[in-house]
Order: C-alpha cells, then sequence, then structure tokens
C-alpha cells in the first residue's frame, strides 16, 4: 500500500509464552507443557514493550502462545493493554477460563477472546487432547452467560473441514462468531503438513462454504489471501508480513509473521534493540518473502520448489 | 443548540510519511477491524477534533463537505 514503510505496525501477534496445558499436533508454534523458553520477557519487560507500542501507536496486539493463560501476570498485561485502549485480542484454548480470570476479562476494555476448536468432539479431541473439546464448550456457555465477545477459532485440516457446517452453527448457538485459519507448515505443522492439509478438493468445497457463509471471517482479516488467492475483504489487500504486521515470539525476537520464525528472518529484540529498531529493520527483510505467491509461509514452510504457495498453485495451474 | 462532532472510540488514526491510517474496529470482532489509508487533511480533522468540537467550528476549519464525508463514512461522529 504506502510507498514508505509504514512507521509502526497496525496490529502484531505477541507469542507470550511457549507454555501450555495442552500439546496439540499442529500447533504453529511447537508450544506444550513445560516448553517456556528460557528467558521469556519477565513482566516488567513485558510492560516495558507494552510502553513501546502505545508510543509507537500500534492499534491492535493479538495475544497468543502457547496457552496465554498459564503466563501468571497475564491479566496484568492485558489490563496494561486495555487500559492504554489497545484492541487487545486474546487466542486461548478455552481451558483456562476459571471465573475469576472472566471476571478480570469481562472488566477489560476494548478486549476481544478467540477460543479454538479444531472440529467437533472426535475430530478436536485428536488433535487436541481427551476431554478438551467439553472443557471448551463449558467456557462457550460460560462466555455467553456473561455476554463476552468470543470467536470460535479453527484451524481447517483435512479430517475437520467436513465438520464446519456443524461447528458454524455451534459458534453460532453460543453468540459467537467463527473465524478459520489456514493450517500451515510451521511449528509442529512442518512434521504433520502430509497428514493434515487440505486436499484440493476440499480447498475447493472450502472456497464454495465460505462464499455462502459471508460472516465466517478468516484468520487473514488485514491480508488478502483466500484458499483460493481471491479478495474477501475491502481493506488492505496484501500480505501483511512484515509491512502492517509482525511476530513477536516469547523472548522478544521480532519476525514478519507468526508462521515465518526462522532465524534468517529475525529482524531484533524488543528488549536488546528495542521494538522500534526491530521493526524498521523488518524492512529489509520483505524482499526475502515479497517473491513467494499466495502465502509466502506456506510456500517456504514447504519447500515447495518453485517458491509459491503450492495450495494456491495447485488451483491456479492444475498442477 | 448546534450538535458537535468527534472521534468515535472504535476509530484510531496515526500519522505516517504519506498521509496517514485509519483503523476502525466497529465491528468489534476478534482481529476483525478495517484498516483505510487516508490523506492528510483527513489526519487533520482527527487531530482538530481529538476533543469533541461544535460542527460549525469544524466545517468552518475544513469544509461542511469533508465533514459529511467522514461522518458517512464512519470516521467522524455527530452528537449534541
Amino acid at each position: 500500500m504506502a510507498s514508505e514503510p509504514l512507521s509502526a505496525p497496525v496490529t502484531i501477534t505477541w507469542e507470550v509464552t511457549l507454555g501450555c496445558n495442552l500439546h496439540c499436533d499442529h500447533c504453529l508454534s511447537g508450544s506444550g507443557p513445560g516448553h517456556q523458553m528460557p528467558g521469556e520477557l519477565s513482566t516488567e519487560e513485558a510492560k516495558s514493550f507494552i510502553d513501546e507500542l502505545d508510543e509507537m501507536d500500534v492499534f491492535q496486539v493479538n495475544i497468543g502462545g502457547g496457552e496465554p493463560f498459564v503466563r501468571p501476570d497475564m491479566l496484568e498485561l492485558l489490563a496494561e493493554l486495555t487500559s492504554r485502549d489497545i484492541s487487545t485480542c486474546v487466542s486461548t484454548n478455552g481451558t483456562q477460563l476459571d471465573e475469576a480470570t472472566l471476571d478480570r476479562v469481562e472488566a477489560m476494555d476494548p478486549l476481544f477472546l478467540q477460543v479454538s476448536m479444531d472440529g467437533l468432539r472426535a475430530e478436536n479431541d485428536a488433535i487436541r487432547g481427551e476431554g478438551v473439546y467439553d472443557q471448551v464448550l463449558d467456557s462457550l456457555e460460560r462466555l455467553e452467560d456473561r455476554d463476552i465477545g468470543t470467536t470460535v477459532n479453527t484451524v481447517v485440516t483435512r479430517q475437520n473441514v467436513a465438520d464446519l457446517p456443524d461447528i458454524y452453527d455451534l459458534a453460532e448457538a453460543h453468540g459467537a462468531g467463527l473465524r478459520l485459519n489456514r493450517f500451515r507448515p510451521s511449528g509442529r505443522g512442518e512434521d504433520t503438513w502430509d497428514e493434515f492439509r487440505l486436499t484440493e478438493d476440499q480447498i475447493r468445497f472450502l472456497h464454495g462454504w465460505l462464499e455462502d457463509h459471508p460472516d465466517v471471517r478468516t484468520g487473514d482479516s488485514f491480508f488478502y489471501l483466500n484458499a483460493l488467492g481471491e479478495v474477501r475483504n475491502d481493506t488492505m489487500k496484501q500480505c501483511g508480513a512484515g509491512s502492517l504486521t509482525c511476530l513477536v515470539d516469547p523472548v522478544g525476537d521480532v519476525f514478519p509473521c507468526a508462521f515465518t520464525q526462522w532465524d534468517h528472518l529475525a529482524s531484533g529484540n524488543v528488549v536488546e534493540d528495542g521494538f522500534q529498531a526491530a521493526w524498521d529493520e523488518i524492512a529489509n527483510l520483505r524482499s526475502q518473502i515479497d517473491d513467494h505467491e499466495g502465502c509466502p509461509a506456506v510456500a517456504m514452510g514447504s519447500s515447495d520448489p518453485d517458491g509459491e504457495d503450492p495450495q494456491l498453485r495447485a488451483i491456479l495451474s492444475g498442477d | 443548540m448546534s450538535s458537535t462532532v468527534y472521534r468515535p472510540s472504535h476509530v484510531k488514526y496515526r500519522r505516517e510519511a504519506d498521509g496517514g491510517l485509519v483503523y476502525d474496529h466497529e465491528n468489534y470482532g476478534y482481529e476483525d477491524a478495517s484498516l483505510y489509508r487516508v490523506s492528510d487533511t483527513v489526519v487533520e480533522v482527527l487531530e482538530f477534533v481529538e476533543e469533541p468540537r461544535p460542527s460549525p467550528d469544524v466545517e468552518a476549519e475544513f469544509s461542511p463537505a469533508v465533514v459529511d464525508s467522514l461522518v458517512e463514512r464512519g470516521v467522524l461522529a455527530r452528537g449534541e
């Protein structure tokens, strides 16, 4: 969009920890129990980072992990973000939302929750763990009772794509929206890419289903891509990795997006270099990802020899 | 009594080297907001109404057409 790089990202994804009480087979960050990284940002370092986000006028912060609520100071950090009127979106697995946590969350604004559900009971629990589906359903009911705006997020896989109509109905029945994310080959997704990625027929089904359900959001809300590389919204029509958005990992390293956390794409550290310096540096990395059609992360992560998003290429060229 | 013009709380903006950005979270969805690239004039209007201002003041500083256009787009709102 702009000829000059933006002075700051519009939105960032901040993975606050790699610790998680679950160990999902497709986890984009390879999180799990006891997987906290050495040197994850302390509370004070995290608050200093939030200071800088505020000074830079970053509009929106998407909190992810790991499971954010396994951080003992998570509510304190959310309060810090929302008190500065930074739109704060928290992606949670939905198993850590006890009543005390919801009491605090309910009082925060602007704050939005996303709860993961990767299929109905059988498919969800096969990927996310036994009994997780029922815990998530319980959380959705309690969130609805409190009228806390919630979105159900589904990473679409070969195994759960057929469940989408039922997940849509289930979310709607709980007053929640539905948001879909592409499965990408990062984290444990690199190991399970061939097992979970959609077939060509499934991509076509998904595209048609999305056309029939325009209220379903995709994980590319600021980006122009859908499964077929077509525009589904009227805002910024480009991949925003490193130009509109970036990823900050648990130790403060900065990457173009959550799915491009490779050493050669790191642009700095929010503690050692400061976030402004890391953001200014990231513009120099755009040339390494701009040449990939479709989703650069999918292209690079799947080692496609032509350097394209293979799911996109399969549709566009019939390969 | 004339109305005032103000920036709704779900609208945020930022000046950039070339114009500015307007972020609109009106729909209040998870990671579901709109983003627009805007001219220097729009940024100047938003800075002018950092505190709510009487409509005639804003229209005199810019123009009624500019104010109407921004209200129609949801970037500004009118109140009493």
